[in-house]
């Protein structure tokens, strides 16, 4: 921490104050260094967000910033939107837009803004409303600058986050964050790559935290780069007390928030009459608690469905058990809590999760204690077995988690608070596809073939909600789509789902396809790749600054078995090859005997985050795969043997 | 369901038709009591007119009434009551336990709604359980210019049964909401009936594949109530009421959007109205029931004829920086329209009327269609050029009834203008579009230019041809390398589309990712466009390129970039016609040596097939001296809409046109 020697701090604070006032007059057309316009859509010049903590149940937000948008892919950043709702009442706002030269185009106030609300979120009614504006000027660069005030009545909702560098295509000349509170308030708060820590100072029983961050330029953006969110400057901010909506909680661990959320469950697992004797007649007579488990989760998904209602306290307080029962209808956190209920009625201990959901999700962490939530999900405890239930859906097997919510820390709302707990993972061993192909061409090119797919874990995700969710058409349409075959049928589509903690499904279908091999004199030509696994192909990247994810851990196996017709030999290179690296292999073996070709390829990757140095390697192994997938076979008809 | 037959337009005006009979289906209308369920209800697994829907529509009933006596700064109001019932069969229609209610408010307008009453019905013990919705499970919202009821019906699961009614009042007279028989599930019965004073002509346009089930019209005396249109047209009206009834029994869902559909508007069963003439006593009234008429209403109206007039003034200074006063050459049109496509940008949002006054478009340089192109307009006219603002509807928006004039089918607004002698037709919404070019949506039918003389101009699909032209050069190179240029010069619309995409990305991006598909024996040099920056050209790109073969055998495909490998109608069933957008006349020329040190194996024949009445072909040649192949693909199609039964044979062409692409020539290393 740096210690700011008293005649320096004035001089700081009053080259603060002037900067302030230099940049409320012409902070506009101000030349901008090449560092900071390379790669950038939009450059920040200056970004001040003030808070003021007056209580833990009041507090005040000011933000003013000065956006430069150089080219259209910063126009997103033009848009002005602000939100208001029961916890945050929106004060002045006002806008303005410059021109290259610095005059002013447009002024806008408050009740210039159009109001909305936020559908499309799956959302069906919610009390958050947006104020929205959009200047749609484009002769750039243009410069837009913003102030707000908010007042928040409830800390609970502090901005938990503030991010200088939203995205790797804005640069920034100056962004800070200054928050003042009462001296004994324990503000919470966590650096993340951030260069310089907190000022702290010290006014007339006050605290005020200051962070600044200065000269961040754009960060080119590479392909299978890691999530910006895990590698941008940023701070995460926590109220150590909170009032909300009459409400006390406070923040200083796992446990605090656990308390907080026990404090807006309380009393909402009660179950009517009606409710616990169908639980009865539902488990009395099985003796195995996962049977229970599943007969409880199943009478959940026949018997109830999602409608997201959140207004208010009702953002984080569940509506009651007895709600759900009735209307047949919650939210995440209702069904959550009421499956928790209906557990416990059969004498099963369950527990309602908070987690951050979604297949992109960056992971919580669990170091800092804060709201970093979207979703809640449930657990029911057997033994030493953990059971996951996603509410929310009608078709998931009991056990099983998607890709919207495995493999990440999560936090428990048990009987002490709560604690950190891990939802399962999925690895290459659970997410299989694995795909039999058997059947012949003939010498006009036509295919028949049988082809049965066995998908598991999230492999069988997608398969499995066509299944559930499409009409047979549809189903036919996508899969001839897939397999990008011109002149194709789909017959016999049939498919058996196995369910389970890692459900697997089977799919079987026959195909026919004229002239997927083309005629060309005497020879046939026709892609195999089309039965197997398909990569993308990927460009040499010189100096690759950021490291690489791969985002899930999968293996695909395809073996084809193709009978050729009478007289015709494959020409030239069979399909062979094979690439291992510590995030994936990929290994294709073909053969010719007794007139059938046969081919077998096998491609696995494993989840996880690479060394930049190691791309070239990732480079090579999607490459060949791509190129086996698209390679031409050529068939061969053998000459008519010379005549006596 | 194939629709093989052109829809059925009608229409007439209520008060022509007499009293017609009865056609009844089978079944026969529900019990549309409130809460008339029994448990037979519940006994179906499926129903008839789609045994695979997730729901089915019991019953779909419209009423629509007038009050006379409403108190109000408009002495009458519509009333609109719905009633619907409706059973999800599957959980994947739980979707429709949450409904949603939209009442439009703007300037000064309000309609809104009343009267919900809503519940669930569910059979248990053989009896019918009935729960209502309460206040609780009402939400009020609001979207920019709508209020929206919300209702989460409570108890809803697979094989309930729901049930819903509201009423929404819409101050004044003249406007009769429209109803559809269809939607994405099956109807069973759909009802529509509308009461009106004798006193109010309506036109009726109907449009569906298929006939009534009821289509009746009774009379009612005894309607009486106090009007006052103006100082001669006060008084107490005493007459007949009209009661039309339209109902269609057993109603399939609408087969979904197949491609090259342009809106399944154009297909589905519905009945429209619009207000032709008010009569009291002496007074009558007539509206927009000709084109004369609409043009005068048109022009007369503030936000859209009235904002022509002379009061542009404050445009006086910007003209004079744009063009020469006086001029109405062709040179100073050009330059006004690129003035206000380069400088204006559009919300994209639709509609015949300006959201906001000239000036403040002028002010803020942005603003929806009409704001845009009757800007556009006023400054032409202003400036001394003979202008006229035209109405169309846009493809997605639907077909239009050239004898019938729907005001509200118009959404979108060109200008017209006379430069040198000649008319030209504009839009200046988008930067893409150049002068005397329209997008590929305007293409739908006639516009009208709104002036005294009326005039009509066809946008027909069949006019217009989007002509693509390729060339590629590849030769044996001084060096013992293989090299040569790849050009294309786009089409009208494949020009708009790609500058369009190259708002979005640079073009070094664009040819990184045609350089990404790549065959790994070739090499792309240097690239670029040419007259980008011009709308008003066809925009052409190229680029250098070199081979290195090393292969035995190499199968070379001619054509590059543009080879057919998916068809764009691959689906073997269709419901619905086909209409592209326009005509198609695409070339594609290569002129090769023969790569040194390879010989030919194989040459592709040439071929050539066409469509059945000739409208369409597929050419391919080939043709080698030894040294060099010469190779030329060209299709043609010289229509644009097909019917259902031409279908097949559209769809076989293209099978064959992707099959014979295909192929390669096959060359063989010769030592």
């Amino acid at each position: 921490m740096h210690l700011i020697p008293p005649g320096k701090l004035r001089c700081l604070l009053a080259a603060c104050l002037l900067w302030h006032s230099v940049s409320a007059q012409e902070p506009m057309t101000g030349p901008l260094p090449d560092s900071l316009t390379k790669g950038a859509g939009m450059v920040k010049r200056m970004d001040l967000t003030e808070i003021d903590i007056e209580s833990p149940r009041k507090a005040r937000i000011h933000h003013q910033y000065v956006y430069t948008i150089l080219n259209s892919t910063g126009d997103p950043w033009s848009a002005i939107s602000t939100f208001y709702d029961k916890f945050h009442d929106l004060g002045n706002v006002s806008a303005t837009l410059y021109d290259a030269g610095g005059k002013v185009v447009k002024k806008i106030k408050k009740s210039d803004l159009e109001d909305w609300n936020i559908e499309g979120l799956g959302i069906f009614m919610m009390d958050i409303r947006v104020k929205y504006y959009r200047f749609g000027y484009h002769a750039y660069p243009y410069t837009i600058s913003f102030e707000e005030d908010m007042t928040l009545s409830g800390l609970f909702g502090l901005q938990p986050q503030w991010m200088p560098q939203p995205s790797s295509l804005v640069s920034v000349v100056s962004s800070r964050l200054v928050i003042r509170a009462p001296a004994d308030y324990p503000l919470q708060y966590k650096e993340y790559h951030f260069p310089d820590p907190v000022a702290v100072t010290e006014k007339k029983g006050d605290k005020i935290y200051s962070w600044q961050i200065t000269n961040l330029p754009a960060v080119k953006s590479e392909p299978y780069a890691a999530d910006w969110y895990g590698r941008e400057p940023r701070i995460n901010l926590a109220p150590g007390s909170f009032e909300v909506d009459g409400f006390k909680g406070s923040c200083y661990s796992w446990a605090d928030l656990g308390r907080f959320m026990d404090e807006l469950y309380k009393g909402r697992a009660q179950l009517p009459e009606e409710a616990r004797r169908k639980v009865h007649a539902l488990v009395d007579g099985l003796s195995d608690d996962h049977a229970k488990i599943r007969a409880l989760y199943g009478f959940l998904q026949q018997n109830t469905h999602y409608v997201g209602i959140e207004l208010g306290i009702g953002g984080w307080q569940p509506y009651d058990a007895n709600y759900v029962y009735t209307r047949k209808y919650g939210d995440c956190k209702a069904l959550a809590n009421y499956m928790v209920a209906l557990l416990k009625e059969a004498g099963i201990r369950g527990c309602s999760v908070l987690i951050r959901s979604g297949a992109e999700a960056p992971p919580i962490d669990t170091g800092f204690a804060c709201t970093q939530f979207n979703h809640v999900i449930a657990v029911a405890f057997t033994g030493k077995d953990s059971v996951w239930l996603e509410c929310t859906s009608s078709t998931l097997p009991a056990g099983y988690l998607s890709s919207l919510t495995a493999d990440r820390d999560a936090l428990l709302l048990d009987e002490n608070g709560a604690h950190v707990i891990h939802t399962p993972a999925y690895g290459v061993r659970e997410n299989r596809l694995i795909r039999v192909v058997k059947g012949s061409i003939d010498d006009k090119g036509d295919l028949q073939v049988t082809m049965q797919t066995d998908y598991s874990g999230l492999e069988q995700d997608g398969p499995a909600s066509l299944v559930n969710r499409a009409s047979k058409k549809d189903r036919l349409d996508l899969q001839r789509q897939l397999l990008g075959l011109a002149n194709c049928t789909i017959s016999d589509l049939a498919d058996s789902a196995s369910p389970g903690a890692v459900p697997a499904l089977r799919e079987t279908m026959t195909v026919s396809a004229g002239q997927y091999a083309t005629v060309a004199g005497n020879r046939l030509l026709f892609t195999p790749g089309i039965f197997m696994r398909k990569m993308p192909r990927l460009q040499e990247l010189a100096n690759r600054q950021s490291d690489f994810e791969l985002k899930a851990s999968v293996e695909e196996a395809d073996s084809i078995a193709l009978q050729l017709p009478a007289g015709w030999t494959p020409e030239g290179n069979l399909l062979n090859g094979s690439l291992s690296s510590p995030f994936g292999s990929y290994r294709v073996r073909s053969s010719f005997a007794n007139g059938v070709l046969t081919i077998a390829c096998d491609y696995r990757q494993y989840k996880g985050i690479y060394p930049a140095a190691e791309y070239p390697r990732l480079v090579r192994l999607f490459n060949l795969a791509h190129r086996e997938a698209d390679r031409e076979l050529v068939l061969l008809k053998a000459p008519p043997s010379a005549g006596p | 369901m194939k629709h093989a037959a052109l829809p059925v337009l009608a229409f007439g005006l209520i008060l022509s038709l007499l009293c017609s009979t009865l056609a009844r289906a089978q079944s026969g209308p529900p019990d549309m009591t409130f809460g008339a369920i029994t448990p037979a209800d519940f006994a179906p697994t499926a129903y008839a007119p789609d045994s695979t829907a997730n729901a089915v529509f019991l019953l779909d009933h419209g009423d629509v009434t007038f009050d006379g006596t409403y108190s109000n700064n408009h002495s009458f109001a519509t009333i609109y009551t719905r009633h619907t019932r409706l059973r999800i069969l599957n959980k994947n229609a739980l979707g429709l336990a949450t409904l949603s209610i939209s009442s439009a408010h703007h300037n000064g307008y309000e309609a809104f709604t009343t009267d919900v009453r809503a519940a669930t019905y569910n059979l248990q013990d053989g009896k019918v359980v009935e729960t209502k919705l309460d206040k609780k499970s009402i939400f009020k919202d609001k979207n920019g210019y709508y209020n929206i009821e919300k209702l989460a019906f409570p108890d809803a699961r697979e094989g309930s049964i729901i049930e819903y009614t509201y009423t929404i009042t819409y101050p004044g007279y003249g406007y009769i909401p429209d109803w559809e028989f269809q939607g994405s599930y099956p109807v069973l019965w759909s009802q529509y009936e509308v009461t009106v004073p004798a006193m109010f002509d309506f036109s009726v346009k109907s449009q569906g594949y298929r006939l009534y089930t009821v289509d009746t019209t009774f009379y009612f005396e005894g309607a009486s109530f106090p009007v006052n249109f103006g100082m001669d047209a006060r008084g107490i009206w005493n007459g007949k009421d009209i009661h039309r009834v339209w109902a269609m029994d057993d109603m399939p869902p609408l087969d979904k959007k197949e491609p090259y559909t342009t809106t399944l508007r154009n297909h589905i069963q519905k009945v429209q109205f619009q207000l032709s003439a008010v009569q009291f006593g002496s007074y009558r009234k007539t509206y927009r029931t000709t084109w004369p008429e609409l043009t005068t209403e048109l022009l007369k109206n503030d936000n859209f004829g009235g904002t022509l007039g002379d009061r542009n003034h404050w445009m006086d200074d910007e003209l004079k920086k744009i063009v020469q006063a006086g001029s109405t050459s062709q040179e100073a049109a050009r330059k006004i329209f690129a003035y206000v496509r380069d400088q204006f940008t559009s919300t994209g949002q639709e509609g015949i009327y300006i959201t906001q006054p000239l000036k403040k478009t002028w002010e803020d340089k942005k603003g929806g269609v009409a704001d845009i192109n009757l800007l556009l307009t006023a400054l032409y006219k202003h400036a001394g050029f003979e202008a006229s603002p035209v109405i169309l509807s846009t493809r997605a928006h639907g077909r239009t009834l050239d004898a019938f004039p729907l005001l509200s089918e118009y959404n979108y607004v060109l200008t017209r203008v006379l430069a040198d002698g000649q008319y030209y037709l504009l839009d200046a919404t988008r930067t893409t579009t150049g002068f005397g070019a329209l997008p590929e949506l305007c293409y739908n039918g006639p516009a009208h230019v709104i002036d005294a003389g009326n005039d009509v101009i066809p946008l027909l699909t069949d006019s217009i041809t989007e002509r693509r032209i390729t060339q590629v050069m590849l030769a044996n190179d001084d060096g013992g390398g293989y090299s040569g240029t790849y050009s294309r010069r786009e089409g009208v619309f494949e020009s708009m589309d790609t500058r369009t995409l190259l708002k979005r990305e640079k073009p070094d991006d664009f040819f990184e990712r045609l350089s990404k598909g790549l065959a790994e024996y070739k090499q792309m040099g240097e690239h670029g466009f040419d007259s980008l920056a011009v709308p008003e050209e066809l925009l052409c790109w190229h680029y250098s390129m070199t081979y290195h073969f090393a292969q035995k055998t190499l199968y070379f495909n001619p054509i590059m970039h543009e080879r057919m490998s998916n068809s764009p109608i691959p689906d073997p069933e269709r419901h619905y016609p086909v209409e592209m957008p326009y005509c198609i006349d695409n070339n594609y020329i290569l002129h090769m040596d023969i790569p040194k040190g390879y010989a030919i194996d194989q040459l592709p024949k040439s071929t050539r097939f066409t469509l059945e009445d000739g409208s369409g072909s597929y050419e391919y040649r080939v043709d080698t001296d030894g040294k060099t192949i010469d190779f030329h693909s060209r299709m043609q199609l010289k229509r644009t809409n097909y019917t259902v039964d031409e279908y097949s044979g559209l769809r076989n062409f293209f099978a064959l046109v992707i099959q014979k692409e295909k192929e390669p020539i096959i060359f063989k290393k010769t030592n």
